[in-house]
């Protein structure tokens, strides 16, 4: 892939996110930690504990921010190979299946409703994956929506295991249109 | 909710059933909290020397999980006193694609994360420390080990990789210790 800034088609990898969260990090342990020049000026009240509380909840804030990122590239797979499959009129059972949620609904599909059930009937093997993708949607929808609730999650999801949720689907599910016409 | 929506919610949920049929999910919470002592214990023997010393204090708590697929269960989170630092071992779960189990290692300056994954030598590709995480994902391609967790997988404690990393490292003492300074500012 083009690696050079002005491709944006760069920001969509797995690996530019992750090196993005972690250079986020890094940067904030930097800008809290008591060596540093700007912590000193504008944390000077702050006593270390206090600093580390900081620090800790602008690491905790961009793990939530990093993890939505992630949700929304594994949407964004799925949303294209919809539309791909539909214009492509590809003859696989999935794709039949998807040709029929467009007449009936064009590309205004919902997600979890439509294309993922979609998925857990015509690819067997995608069974597993789609349950634990259901279940960081919900993540995805208390990020999404203002976090305004307690949700009720089957799992404690953070960046670190959506990168391995992500990269599941990418590696195993045979999402198409990504990087085709 | 129309009752059009309830039907689908009810055939995706008899569905999702029937499909895990085969899996016996009293088992697999049980084979994972042995699992999980026997991490405790192989810490506790890696940290032996300064166990015995006083130099490294080590307790236990009962914390409660909650699953989809298992509902609520008991375990039990190591913490770790080393003088001023404390580092909990805090178990959050089972059967995260792929791995059989998870836990968190947290402490003042950072998190990271040991995963129960399965000690296949086929996806050894690094040498007999490390397995790729990519061929570890990779097993869902045929399907086994999600659709029967429990079969013959022989399963080893392994530090997962800060992404983009790919590399499992197995829990030496050199690698366990590394990570307690990571976790502590050490």
């Amino acid at each position: 892939m083009d690696e050079s800034p002005g491709n944006p088609s760069r920001h969509t990898s797995l690996e530019w996110a992750a090196q993005y969260h972690n250079d986020a990090v890094e940067s904030f342990n930097h800008y809290l930690s008591v060596v540093s020049p700007k912590s000193l000026s504008q944390f000077d009240a702050y006593s270390r504990p206090r600093l580390d509380v900081g620090l800790a909840d602008y690491i905790q804030e961009t793990d939530l921010r990093s993890s939505l990122e992630l949700l929304t590239k594994i949407e964004a797979a799925f949303q294209l190979d919809y539309q791909f499959r539909c214009r492509k009129r590809l003859k696989d059972d999935l794709s039949w299946a998807f040709r029929a949620l467009y007449k009936r609904d064009q590309r205004y599909v919902s997600l979890e409703k439509d294309i993922l059930d979609a998925w857990s009937c015509h690819a067997s093997e995608a069974h597993q994956i789609i349950g634990e993708l259901r279940s960081a949607f919900k993540f995805r929808h208390w990020l999404a929506h203002g976090r305004y609730w307690t949700p009720k999650l089957g799992r404690k999801y953070d960046f670190q295991l959506l990168y391995i949720l992500a990269l599941t689907v990418f590696e195993n599910l045979p999402l198409r249109g990504t990087d085709e016409d | 909710m129309t009752v059009k929506e309830f039907d689908e919610f009810v055939e995706r949920q008899r569905s999702g059933a029937s499909n895990d049929g085969q899996v016996n999910w009293d088992q697999e919470r049980d084979e994972w909290l042995a699992h999980l002592d026997a991490l405790y214990r192989m810490i506790e023997a890696l940290l032996g020397k300064y166990i015995s010393s006083g130099q490294i204090s080590v307790r236990y708590k009962p914390i409660e999980l909650n699953e989809r697929d298992i509902g609520s269960y008991q375990a039990r989170q190591m913490i770790l006193r080393i003088g001023r630092q404390e580092v909990d071992l805090v178990p959050t779960g089972t059967l995260f694609i792929g791995f059989k189990g998870l836990v968190d290692v947290i402490g003042s300056a950072g998190k990271s994360r040991l995963v129960l994954a399965n000690k296949d030598r086929r996806f050894t590709v690094q040498g007999p420390q490390t397995t790729r995480l990519i061929k570890t994902v990779n097993q869902f391609r045929s399907g086994s080990e999600l659709a029967s967790p429990s079969d013959k997988a022989e399963w080893t404690w392994r530090i997962m990789p800060r992404p983009p990393g790919l590399e499992l490292d197995e829990v030496t003492p050199e690698n366990f210790f590394q990570l307690l300074m990571e976790v502590t500012n050490g």
